[in-house]
């Protein structure tokens, strides 16, 4: 008797070993499924090989508080990022002066839904969205800092921030039950949208306007910085079939145009999993709070 | 102001218009009456997806808007504006075109009428070939849809036109950025993040 005979210890077991225990418990709940209909137990899907165990997420419901905590979360993580830039020293005069000013707005915004959220009952939150710094800010902050190009680093990650800010808002102005909760999402978005322009806008001036894809010119050149445009439709189309919208030129063929931003983000997707999203009421966001 | 045709819409300027920034800001300045105190508060979860008859009145006004915009920067454009300014209003113009067939596809309508009122208050300040004088002209009037759309966002019950306007007023805040900076309009930031437009009426004689 070999070790993979001797059973008890699954360690023993190869690869391939595991392959075939996989397939056979594949089959075997197919069979079940198929044959098993007056059977009773567990009926959860079966696992194969080692794994953690899974946690279920957390069980309250996504009201207007929690929607309004996690936008006062990812506000407050753009202030920490525009800090963060600040102290590189890399940014002149006039971008500096641009980043106080954005980092002012955040802050008015972060405010604003604080007091939202409070009006609404929860508990209004008062620090940056854990989840989000840990796997996409910092990692950012990181590459940055090790940069061949910093400054231009910074500024696409300062426009991608407004832009995921804004079309968060976006999105949440339509999810959000409160009618005052959902106007100032509104005007967050809008605000966050001048800010991305804004920063595009002096970085790159008239160079920066438009993405040379909406008017068929060649998008190659990503040396400059920052790569992004204002109007990118790649990043603010909406849907397919209005890629080729407009009137046709006088070649027939018909113009990409600039499409509105109606795009969930990544943030927004993962609203499904609550990863990001912070709960009702607990917490104030402060270091050490409940 | 008396709108021509059977158009629903009134715009009654609040002052005389003296300068083109005057000009829509006096067309925008009764703003839309009453339209915070007719924002209702209904639980997004309850709105129906489709846009009601009372949204496709206001849809069909935003509409017109949107068409006009589009009209106006083809002003610019046969008045000879050229380069980098002549290049934002060709795309600007297709910008709003779009907007309109995508307001009136979602409505159930076609996109085929603008607002000759506002049109004519504003055609000859768009036709020019001036670099700032069409900057300031535009961003007046991106700004201005931006407030009205805004605006409007509190009046609709459908979350489909709530998504259309959401979608189209972000986009058009960048445009009027993008117009600011283009013509070197920014005495300060608040320029930029705290434009003072307000919103056009569109409320006088709708019908529901």
């Amino acid at each position: 008797m070999n070790d993979r005979t001797t059973g008890g210890d699954a360690s023993r077991y190869g690869r391939r070993d595991a392959l075939k225990l996989g397939g056979l418990t594949i089959s075997a709940a197919a069979l079940v499924a198929a044959c098993g209909t007056d059977r009773t137990g567990d009926d959860t899907p079966g696992r194969v090989g080692y794994a953690p165990p899974i946690t279920d997420p957390p069980d309250y419901s996504v009201d207007d508080a929690v929607l309004l905590r996690t936008a006062s979360s990812l506000e407050l993580t753009a202030i920490a990022v525009y800090e963060a830039i600040l102290d590189t020293g890399a940014l002149d005069d006039d971008l500096t002066t641009l980043v106080e000013r954005l980092i002012e707005n955040h802050q008015a915004i972060a405010d604003e839904m604080g007091q939202l959220t409070e009006s609404v009952g929860g508990v209004a939150w008062e620090c940056t969205n854990e989840w989000y710094m840990d796997r996409t800010i910092t990692p950012i902050l990181e590459a940055v800092a090790g940069s061949d190009d910093p400054l231009r680093d910074i500024l696409n990650t300062a426009v991608a921030l407004e832009n995921i800010a804004a079309a968060t808002h976006q999105t949440l102005t339509i999810d959000l039950e409160d009618a005052d909760a959902s106007a100032a999402t509104m005007a967050a978005a809008t605000l966050e949208s001048r800010h991305s322009a804004a920063i595009v806008a002096a970085a790159r001036g008239p160079e920066g306007y438009v993405s040379p894809a909406i008017t068929g010119g060649d998008i190659a050149d990503r040396s400059r910085r920052p790569s992004v445009r204002v109007l990118d439709h790649q990043s603010l189309r909406v849907h397919r079939s209005e890629r080729t919208r407009g009137r046709r030129s006088e070649r027939g063929r018909r113009p990409p145009v600039v499409h509105p931003a109606d795009t969930r983000t990544e943030l927004l997707r993962l609203q499904r999993t609550r990863t990001h999203l912070l709960t009702p009421t607990s917490g104030t966001g402060r270091p050490g709070g409940a | 102001m008396t709108p021509k045709g059977h158009s629903p819409v009134d715009l009654d300027p609040a002052a005389p218009a003296t300068t083109r920034r005057g000009l829509i800001g006096a067309l925008g300045a009764a703003g839309l009456a009453g339209a915070a105190a007719l924002s209702i508060a209904r639980p997004a979860s309850a709105a129906p997806t489709s846009p009601t008859e009372g949204d496709k009145e206001l849809l069909r006004q935003a509409m017109q808007l949107e068409l006009t915009a589009e009209a106006l920067y083809r002003e610019a454009i046969d008045a000879g504006l050229s380069d980098e300014a002549g290049e934002l209003a060709a795309v600007f113009a297709e910008n709003h075109v779009s907007y309109a067939a995508e307001i009136a596809g979602g409505a159930g309508f076609s996109a085929n009428t603008r607002n000759e009122e506002i049109f004519e208050q504003l055609q000859s300040a768009f036709a020019t070939s001036d670099t700032e004088a069409f900057a300031e002209a535009a961003v007046s009037l991106e700004n201005t849809a931006v407030a009205t759309h805004s605006e409007l966002m509190a009046e609709y019950e459908s979350s489909s036109a709530r998504k259309m306007t959401a979608s189209i007023i972000v986009v058009e805040a960048r445009m009027a950025t993008v117009l600011t900076d283009l013509g070197g309009l920014a005495t300060s930031l608040d320029d930029i993040f705290e434009p003072t437009a307000d919103a056009l009426e569109l409320t006088a004689g709708a019908s529901s």
